[in-house]
């Protein structure tokens, strides 16, 4: 598309888009779906939770009309497969799709049962991946798209306590890479976004592990800027990478973090070294299906 | 958060900002409610700030060879003095000499790393103190490029200078988070401004009566552009995008990164040999290049990204 630039409405920019936002019933999802549609997209989401993502679909559909909610487990390739005719029945073509649905199941590596990294290779990967697939084609005759992967800081900076995860987000990070010099011919770019680990459904399990005070004062060794990043700050850039503001934008990310991904030696200035024992502590206790009834991500 | 406005009320200085790149940035922060200060060697500059002032009277140019301490300050001083304080530094000052590594010149080196890393340094320990004393929240964009992080032959003292920057850049971040000031780099790849302009113009001479346009047509998908980054056509107002998101309050929670403005370029591994290439596909970058504004056989006036003649001719 060949984009007259004296002409672009900075308020409406996406108008007459058409998007996909997988786990959008809440969270950075809901978020991003919100902003969206204020810029003038219709906004399919997809996420399996019925009841907050009718609420989500209603909010939609004041701000935008043609909103819908498509009830899915996208850790199932059938349903993947499900959800992607419905969408393209229903838009007929797509500009864009937000890949933000994620598991997350933290743990050691010797004490990690193996089937977590099925359950996470499930739902961060193949999945993500089976939508792309079936979604590209519906692009194609836009002659523009954009894939939007929302990933983790884990893809390119290590922690204890997360190598599952971060092998599986680190996967859809390399995949966004190989397939942005393969559609770029038709148009279509596909970039990445990493938050970092103060914000969302990651962030409120920190607080609430060790009290409001204790996580303020670690987000502040661990992050340079203060306070937490707020899922509008993660909507934000999606809006940027998925609009032609970001056109010459391909294969590449925008980290939010606050500046941490600058910082080095994160470890040397934990305030205690018993907050270390916490962390660890953190990570073991919660069991998997605890983290998943908590509507974790 | 008012899209439409998104700078109201912000003070700019941007850096070699009368020509190209640097003039697409201020007319974008100008546009949405910026006051921008512009600084450059040549006075033409004036008739930029013109144009700026359009959009916000307050706007201006101060004429300045960034490699000269005296005159910085003296720019420093001005900006100041107009403004009060800046909360938007973007570092877009760069020169470029193609040397190779083995051979490269004492002065090379020196003139390389004065105008694109120590007038940056300099610039930014003026401004930024006053700021911090205010206490008030700021950003501060390096223009950095993909040779930073995957380059070409003849590169290597830009190169090792644009990784410098981002090297500055990182530290910024992390110093200057407390104070809620943010740090970032944009990386630009192949983007049409003035030196491609000029490429062309110096390919007309030693093809008189030739089109540059017929000719990149004709030779899709076989021209040394067209590669699989698709993505060859970047405009210099890509990048004042880039410097718009990192600028406002959309990038908020944002520091201490870097964005690749190159349409892939730096990233790439290698080329596809075989690829299903689709008719469609050389109508789409056919369409791409009617829309660039290549000068035409007998063009003899520098016109600008956005097609108007440009009146900057003779400083890129």
């Amino acid at each position: 598309m060949v984009l007259n630039y004296e002409e672009i409405n900075y308020e409406r920019l996406l108008e007459g888009y058409r998007v996909l936002i997988t786990g959008g019933a809440s969270g950075i999802g809901k978020e991003t779906a919100l902003l969206f549609a204020k810029h003038g997209a219709s906004v399919a989401i997809a996420d399996r939770d019925q009841a907050a993502g009718l609420q989500t679909e209603a909010e939609l559909r004041e701000i935008s009309p043609e909103s819908f909610l498509v009830v899915a487990d996208l850790g199932r390739l059938e349903e993947v497969d499900r959800v992607a005719d419905l969408v393209i029945e229903r838009f007929g073509s797509l500009h864009s799709l937000v890949n933000n649905v994620g598991l997350f199941e933290p743990g050691f590596l010797i004490e990690q049962p193996i089937e977590a990294l099925g359950r996470m290779l499930d739902v961060n990967v193949s999945g993500p991946i089976r939508l792309t697939q079936r979604i590209l084609p519906a692009m194609f005759e836009n002659r523009n798209g954009t894939l939007v992967h929302i990933l983790s800081d884990y893809c390119l900076r290590g922690a204890p306590g997360v190598s599952l995860f971060a092998a599986t987000k680190g996967a859809i990070y390399s995949f966004s890479r190989s397939i942005a010099y393969e559609y770029s011919r038709y148009n279509i770019r596909s970039n990445c976004i990493l938050p970092g680990m103060n914000i969302g459904s990651h962030g409120d399990l920190y607080i609430e592990r060790y009290g409001a005070e204790e996580a303020e004062a670690d987000f502040a060794q661990f992050q340079p800027l203060a306070g937490r990043g707020s899922t509008l700050d993660v909507a934000n850039a999606a809006l940027f990478l998925a609009s032609e503001l970001s056109r010459f934008v391909n294969g590449d990310q925008i980290d939010i973090t606050g500046g941490a991904c600058a910082k080095a030696h994160k470890q040397y200035q934990r305030r205690e070294e018993a907050n270390w024992r916490n962390h660890v502590t953190f990570l073991t206790v919660p069991s998997t299906e605890a983290l998943r009834a908590g509507g974790l991500k | 958060m008012n899209y439409g406005r998104l700078l109201e009320g912000r003070r700019a200085v941007i850096t070699s900002g009368a020509h190209g790149m640097g003039f697409a940035i201020a007319k974008m922060f100008a546009k949405h409610g910026a006051r921008v200060a512009i600084c450059g060697r040549s006075p033409t500059g004036v008739e930029s700030a013109t144009l700026l002032q359009g959009f916000c009277p307050e706007c201006f140019f101060f004429q300045c060879d960034v490699t000269h301490r005296d005159e910085l300050d003296a720019f420093c001083d001005a900006v100041l003095e107009h403004f009060g304080y800046v909360d938007i530094i973007v570092n877009n000052v760069g020169i470029n000499v193609r040397e190779l590594t083995y051979e490269v010149t004492d002065e090379a080196m020196e003139a390389v790393f004065t105008t694109n890393l120590k007038s940056i340094v300099h610039l930014n320990r003026r401004l930024l103190p006053v700021l911090i004393e205010k206490g008030l929240p700021g950003s501060v964009i390096h223009i950095s490029s993909v040779h930073g992080h995957a380059t070409m032959m003849a590169m290597g003292s830009y190169a090792a200078s644009k990784g410098a920057i981002e090297a500055f850049s990182r530290a910024m971040a992390v110093e200057l988070g407390p104070y809620g000031i943010r740090s970032n780099v944009v990386a630009p790849g192949g983007v049409f401004t003035m030196p491609a302009y000029n490429r062309i113009l110096t390919w007309m001479t030693e093809h008189p009566g030739q089109s540059y346009r017929d000719e990149i047509i004709a030779k899709i998908p076989l021209d040394p552009l067209i590669g699989d980054a698709a993505l060859t056509d970047g405009r210099a107002e890509d990048i004042a995008h880039a410097c718009l998101y990192f600028a406002s309050d959309m990038s908020a929670y944002v520091s201490g990164t870097v964005l690749m403005q190159d349409g892939g370029a730096g990233n790439q591994a290698h080329r596809a040999r075989e690829y299903p290439v689709p008719d469609y596909f050389e109508d789409l970058k056919r369409e791409y290049l009617m829309a660039m504004p290549y000068p035409e056989p007998g063009d003899t006036a520098l016109r600008n990204t956005s097609g108007q003649v440009d009146l900057h001719k003779g400083e890129s």
